[in-house]
């Protein structure tokens, strides 16, 4: 049985089923995270006392990470566009830079969290430190989510392009679409953690 | 993202531009919380930066400014709304009646 409107948009929404879903889910993101956001407000602004993010934190290795992130966006973007204008070859290696550079992401973040739990910079150490970790490391999970789906569709998954190149491009967008919205919330993080 | 191979390449150069604002955008937010200026007025112009740097993103990496689809524009929408909602409310929470008894209470603790 052929699935309806997988490469096409339903009449009803506009949309084809792939960009409802992907989109349907970011939704759930955005509360999952906008929760998240909400508490650091109600914490900050009732806490009587409140550190500097750059009293903890290393704001260039910060500016660094939130540089690789916003490289590995635009890859993942150039990728897409390369599909789209039929070059296979270049899509690999925009989906390869995609999947890499969020690599580096994780060893600088891993490196950062060496140095906290050094020098005993832990959760229970303060508000503000719970509040990190949490939201940073919530941020990690999706990272290493979007290396597993993209660095599948690098690999294995790309198999498709010859057999179905509209629902392949199709799945590279909703992909991509999840990427930038890691990437999104990194934006906010970065300054709300280490500048604020 | 649709069209010819022509409109896919205006688009890549529209890309190209992105990311440069997107870099300039990320130096500006450091330098900014260098500057000398009150709490509530750093967070302000960091997230007026953030903001504008996320719009940029789901704008045109995102392609939501060519969404047709007035479904996903109030999903979307909808979400954005109830989450600035949420924070507003935590804000009056803080800032609001319970933030003169929290703050009563601490007072008295400190005694």
């Amino acid at each position: 049985m052929e699935i309806p409107y997988t490469v096409e948009a339903r009449p009803d929404t506009g949309l084809n089923n792939v960009k409802l879903g992907i989109w349907l889910f970011l939704a759930s993101e955005v509360m999952l995270f906008g929760g998240l956001f909400s508490a650091y407000v109600l914490l900050r602004m009732g806490a009587v006392d409140w550190p500097l993010g750059s009293e903890f934190l290393n704001i260039p290795i910060g500016t660094v990470n939130t540089a690789i992130l916003i490289g590995s966006s635009v890859t993942m973007v150039m990728a897409y566009a390369s599909l789209k204008l039929g070059d296979f070859a270049k899509y690999k290696g925009y989906m390869a830079a995609t999947v890499l550079l969020p690599v580096l992401f994780l060893c600088i973040k891993g490196y950062e969290y060496y140095e906290k739990v050094q020098h005993d910079h832990l959760p229970s150490h303060s508000t503000f430190l719970a509040i990190y970790w949490t939201m940073t490391a919530l941020h990690g999970l999706h990272i290493i989510g979007g290396i597993a789906v993209n660095g599948y569709f690098w690999g294995p998954g790309s198999k498709m392009w010859h057999t179905k190149p509209a629902m392949f491009e199709n799945r590279i967008e909703a992909a991509g679409l999840y990427w930038h919205f890691v990437d999104l919330v990194w934006i906010f993080l970065f300054p709300v953690l280490y500048l604020l | 993202m649709s069209g010819s191979a022509e409109e896919v390449r205006k688009h890549i150069a529209t890309y190209k531009k992105i990311a440069a604002a997107l870099a300039v955008g990320t130096v500006v937010t450091v330098l900014a919380s260098y500057l000398d200026v009150s709490v509530p007025l750093g967070i302000t112009i960091a997230l007026i930066i953030a903001t504008t740097k996320a719009s940029l993103v789901a704008n045109y990496f995102m392609h939501l400014g060519e969404e047709r689809s007035a479904w996903l524009k109030l999903t979307v929408g909808a979400h954005c709304g109830l989450l600035v909602g949420l924070d507003a409310g935590a804000d009056f929470y803080c800032l609001g009646p319970h933030r003169g008894r929290q703050d009563a209470a601490e007072r008295e603790r400190a005694c």
